[in-house]
């Protein structure tokens, strides 16, 4: 089983299940996962204002699903989960819903199953869904390969996912504090510089003071940059940046990581490899 | 409850194995060159295929005179894209060749199924590559 949290929301489903589609937004949205012949699980959820009548709306629900031709229709209990299964379009499809009181969102996961339900599996997923926290204003983030914190007044505001390549960005709306996270493959087919200066190219931004350092992290050779930059605006602020890249020796694959923010008089020097971003479990998160 | 189950989130059949079991040939009325000898830059690997060009039927004189037609079009493939291109010898389905290319590149089943079908897709639009579907089981 591997582990995902996407919107404060964390669950494990088995190592080839792969998100294929998701959605940005933390007040209402989903995530699907496929094994690879074809979709096998929705997760979605909505913030609602109060915990809802399950009892009803399950009834209401199933009613619903029977109308569209659900067959077989049966509901069920599992835990705080509230079931109803049954064949639709040919195929098994069995829909948990729950309430999440620290979220305030009511989450629906939907399983289709190719050939027959599998209840241990279904409960297993069930059991692992749960709300994940955010501590030390940090909120975690763990999808695509890569397990994240991200500062929390941060809005998830873009998300890159293409083969080999992916990228998440959260920032405030005007975009003064900025966090990137990414995770790139296929490295030697494109890596032709020296990793510091593509971690200059990275970050795009005409920096001033930039100071570059070397270090080893549990064998990761991680380059990190930190420097300034003037933000737009008459005020002429400063923001501080930091970044940091590295190959991953366990998968092969290029992580960097860059955080920038106005700056302050709470300026410190916050480790991001391993600090904010990590690649496997020797360079796990300090959670 | 927030949805049903989503038209989005599946083709008709709600899976893509049929896809998957395709297998892709190269077209035989092409040919081939396959630049891995002293002439080019060490490791480039490339293969470029010339592919032959119908003749539309208006191109006959005067028009020809001016716009000349060309017997064959010239597709360069990079070193990726030849190893790609090698896999489809007719005997191994798409997931196969998925398979290979995720093992050679260290990527996912789906991260490596987007980047090959995408390419496999562009291939046949060139003339590089045919593809030929399963048949439909009875019943």
């Amino acid at each position: 089983m591997e582990r995902w949290v996407w919107c404060n929301f964390g669950l494990s489903v088995p190592a080839d299940w792969e998100m294929l589609q998701f959605t940005r937004n933390p007040e209402s949205g989903r995530c699907a996962f496929a094994d690879r012949y074809q979709f096998r699980l929705e997760l979605n959820w909505r913030a609602v204002p109060g915990r809802p009548d399950f009892d009803r709306m399950m009834s209401d629900y199933a009613a619903s699903l029977q109308l569209q031709g659900m067959k077989d229709g049966s509901r069920f209990r599992h835990r705080a989960w509230h079931g109803v299964g049954g064949e639709m379009d040919g195929q098994i499809i069995t829909r948990l819903g729950r309430w999440f009181a620290n979220e305030g969102s009511v989450v629906e996961l939907v399983f289709l199953w190719p050939r027959k339900k599998d209840s241990g599996l279904m409960r297993r997923v069930a059991d692992s869904v749960g709300e994940e926290p955010a501590h030390d204003g940090l909120r975690r983030w763990r999808a695509f390969g890569m397990d994240l914190l991200a500062a929390k007044p941060l809005t998830f505001s873009a998300c890159r996912v293409e083969p080999g390549n992916v990228e998440l960005e959260f920032s405030d709306p005007k975009r003064r504090s900025l966090e990137r996270f990414g995770r790139r493959g296929m490295v030697r087919e494109w890596l032709k510089s020296p990793l510091d200066r593509w971690l200059r190219r990275w970050i795009d931004q005409e920096l001033r003071d930039v100071r570059t350092s070397f270090s080893d992290i549990h064998g990761h050779s991680v380059h990190s940059l930190t420097g300034e930059k003037t933000l737009p605006g008459l005020r002429r602020r400063r923001a501080r940046c930091d970044a940091a890249a590295w190959i991953c020796p366990a998968d092969g694959r290029l992580y960097s990581v860059s955080c920038s923010r106005p700056r302050s008089g709470s300026d410190r020097d916050a480790a991001l490899a391993g600090g904010r971003l990590s690649c496997c479990p020797s360079l796990e998160l300090a959670t | 409850m927030t949805l049903g189950r989503s038209k989005r989130a599946a083709t008709d059949d709600g899976s893509w194995k049929r896809m998957l079991s395709a297998r892709p040939v190269h077209n035989m009325a092409a040919r081939v060159d396959e630049l891995d000898g002293p002439s080019t830059s060490p490791g480039s690997d490339a293969v470029v295929v010339y592919v032959k060009n119908v003749r539309p039927w208006y191109m006959l004189p005067p028009l020809s005179w001016i716009v000349p037609h060309r017997r064959e079009r010239r597709v360069v493939l990079d070193r990726v894209g030849s190893q790609m291109w090698r896999q489809c010898d007719g005997e191994r389905t798409v997931e196969a060749v998925i398979d290979a290319f995720a093992a050679t590149h260290d990527l996912t089943f789906h991260e490596a199924r987007v980047a090959v079908t995408t390419y496999i897709k562009s291939l046949v639009k060139r003339g590089v590559l045919v593809i030929v579907m399963p048949k439909e089981q009875a019943g």
